[in-house]
């Protein structure tokens, strides 16, 4: 009897373990960031912005914007807490957001360190803003304090987004800067006063390098080709007829004939008609829009080509062809000399609610 | 099925599980660039092969644990034979204090000093190795019922990120691979987990044919924790990562889950699982050190917590993780030699005792 009062207490002892006293901070005394801001300045400092949402008081949504400059990103985070009352939590961070700027020069270092800091996850979405990067936050937390709209619901596949826009998330653009084969795309941003954010385009990264500007059309084009989940996307034909793919099946041939790589894309869409008007025949409508799409991604293969950024993962479909050694070499010898062709071809499915 | 078959089929299978997705992986990426499901094939074979001889063995020495058959041959064959599984065993400990401490500041307490991560692993290890072989069995089946449902849904989101082209070229790499350094150091690295099957007391019937059979299914674990991490990141960005199976779990994004970072809910198993495997690896060098002396439970026990503790220090001394790297080099000529000699010797003495 005695022995098992003993083990009891020894037992209740090592629920003290469970605190873990290192690591508990309670949460409100935790500022939990949803938005940073990364920009370079002309002095070579960093500059690194976070919005916390802060604690509903009666009916004012507040947004707190914080702001530090230093010569490296760690620096800028580690002041930022130093100067901050509560602890700075980076786990939820939903948006990272660069400046036009400092994407030109590249993000591949800011990238790496994220990736390498355990306090950050891997999943926020990646952003570039098109404008000074102070104005963007402090713009953002003016229309969020009005309208409530979250600015990262944008990005999110379950609320705001659609195909004309890119989604990439940190550890898929830390993956294109290692990886010899695939690039990624990131949306383009700036503040408005209509919405919370104004969407521009999409730009090309090449190893984390900006290559190309991509118009929103082209991004669209990026999403059919790999193949990501259609929403809300129509196509114009002209002013009076809109198609609108529901579903999109790409399928590629892969071949290396002669030392040289040749690649072949074709695409499926099953489209639904929406005109205003019922002045083309179906034939017509199909040939139009075949000859449009065929055009457009032509266009955009042949202008990532220049650039060396293969974004439309061409260079995923030869691995298999190459080995791991000759892959090293896919972005700048193998990827522009390749013979890219493509076709399309379309179904319609019906004619929206009228017939 | 018998029980006990279960127990043990599931207790090996969970080990299997926590060596393999922390150790596994970046091992398998440092090997090779292309063709990884070549080493990995070699790698579980040789390991399979050994369990072949080590399983059947057993099972021709029967109704004796190792350490019985080879005390039966006299002081001599229990030194040579077994001396070396009591250091290696001392080594494993240190090693994996060290690894799991290390992941678990990685992941989930980076405030946390390692020290104290380390104590969190051994002391609840150290408790259960106290006792008796059952309860190890049983508590590895518990737990097994908890975390499979668990493992089987984190298994199916890691799915969410893959592109399956990143595990090209599987064609196969080239000879000079097979005598690198790294592919040495991964020879046999399975083969630890096989090794409380000969220290089961011979009270506890199971069924070898069986246990061998399910056994296998830890080549698929083998398969999926390199191939996942491959299919998601490929082999050029997941060289770089410590731990390739984790950061691939951490790219899971689950908008409506409760546990938002999948990975800390994994890791949170692995715990689990790492304290089922130390505990049954100091339960065997306790068991060794008894045979060794002829020491009574008590005495054992005692001498338990006294080397415990020493390699508590030990881990604490390697301080970064070049050091735990190359204590895993230097350990493994005796992992070679341990995992080769022992089951051989076990069915050689099968054998001669049939014909007998």
């Amino acid at each position: 009897m005695k022995q098992m009062r003993l083990l009891t207490f020894f037992i209740l002892c090592s629920t003290l373990l469970l605190s873990g006293c290192w690591d508990t901070k309670d949460i409100n005394h935790r500022a939990l960031p949803v938005v940073m801001g990364i920009s370079i300045d002309e002095n070579d400092e960093y500059h690194v912005l976070f919005s916390i949402p802060i604690a509903i008081t009666g009916d004012r949504r507040l947004v707190q914007v914080v702001e530090e400059k230093a010569p490296t990103l760690t620096r800028a985070i580690d002041t930022l807490r130093v100067n901050m009352e509560n602890s700075l939590d980076l786990l939820h961070l939903e948006l990272i957001i660069f400046d036009m700027k400092t994407a030109q020069k590249g993000i591949a270092d800011e990238i790496e360190a994220i990736i390498q800091m355990d306090e950050f996850s891997s999943t926020p979405t990646v952003a570039i803003c098109d404008e000074d990067i102070s104005d963007f936050f402090f713009n953002t937390k003016d229309s969020f304090e009005q309208s409530g709209n979250p600015l990262f619901n944008f990005f999110e596949k379950n609320s705001g987004w659609t195909s004309y826009q890119p989604l990439s998330r940190v550890w898929e653009v830390y993956q294109s800067i290692h990886s010899h084969t695939r690039d990624v795309t990131l949306p383009v941003v700036q503040s408005s006063t209509n919405t919370t954010i104004e969407y521009l385009g999409g730009v090309a990264l090449k190893q984390g390098d900006v290559a190309l500007q991509l118009e929103p059309p082209e991004v669209l084009i990026y999403n059919f080709v790999t193949n990501q989940s259609q929403r809300n996307a129509r196509v114009e034909i002209d002013k009076k007829t809109a198609v609108f793919p529901q579903k999109v099946k790409p399928t590629f041939t892969a071949e290396v004939i002669n030392g040289r790589p040749v690649y072949h894309l074709n695409i499926e869409f099953i489209i639904v008609v929406e005109e205003s008007e019922d002045h083309l025949s179906e034939v017509e409508i199909i040939g139009r829009f075949n000859d449009l799409m065929e055009r457009r991604l032509l266009n955009l293969f042949v202008k990532l080509q220049q650039e060396h950024a293969d974004v439309l993962e061409v260079g995923q479909k030869f691995r298999a062809k190459y080995t791991y050694h000759e892959l090293e070499h896919w972005r700048d010898e193998l990827y522009p000399m390749t013979d890219i062709s493509v076709s399309v071809q379309t179904q319609i499915r019906n004619r929206g609610k009228i017939k | 099925m018998k029980i006990n078959t279960m127990y043990i089929i599931v207790t090996l299978l969970l080990s299997h599980i926590g060596l393999v997705s922390l150790f596994f992986p970046s091992l398998v990426v440092d090997t090779v660039d292309q063709g990884h499901w070549l080493v990995i094939l070699l790698w579980s074979s040789l390991s399979y092969l050994i369990f072949y001889f080590y399983v059947f063995g057993l099972k021709k020495t029967a109704p004796h644990s190792i350490i019985e058959t080879f005390s039966q041959r006299g002081k001599s064959w229990l030194y040579i034979g077994l001396l070396p599984l009591f250091f290696f065993q001392l080594i494993l400990v240190v090693l994996s204090l060290r690894t799991y401490s290390e992941f678990t500041a990685n992941l989930l307490l980076s405030e946390t000093p390692v020290p104290m991560a380390m104590a969190v692993f051994l002391i609840p290890s150290l408790y259960i190795a106290c006792g008796s072989f059952e309860s190890i069995l049983r508590t590895g089946f518990l737990i097994s019922i908890i975390v499979s449902p668990i493992i089987f849904i984190i298994l199916l989101f890691s799915l969410q990120n893959t592109h399956w082209t990143n595990i090209m070229p599987l064609s196969p790499p080239g000879l000079d691979a097979i005598f690198d350094k790294s592919f040495i150091d991964g020879l046999f690295i399975q083969a630890p987990v096989f090794t409380y099957l000969g220290f089961i007391p011979s009270k506890i019937k199971y069924n070898s044919g069986a246990v061998f059979y399910f056994g296998l299914l830890g080549i698929l674990f083998a398969f999926i924790a390199v191939y996942i991490p491959l299919a998601i990141y490929s082999q050029e960005a997941i060289s770089l990562f410590l731990f390739p199976f984790p950061a691939a779990l951490d790219t899971v994004h689950i908008e409506w889950s409760v546990f938002e970072r999948l990975s800390v809910v994994f890791c949170l198993i692995l715990i689990i699982f790492a304290v089922l495997f130390l505990a049954m690896t100091l339960l065997t060098i306790r068991l060794l050190y008894q045979a060794f002396v002829k020491a009574q439970t008590t005495h054992s026990i005692i001498f338990l917590i006294i080397v415990s503790i020493c390699l508590y220090i030990f881990a604490y001394l390697l301080v970064n993780w070049n050091q735990v790297e190359r204590a895993v080099t230097w350990s493994t000529p005796l992992r070679i030699y341990t995992f080769v000699s022992i089951p051989l010797a076990l069915y050689w003495l099968g054998i001669r005792r049939k014909t007998a």
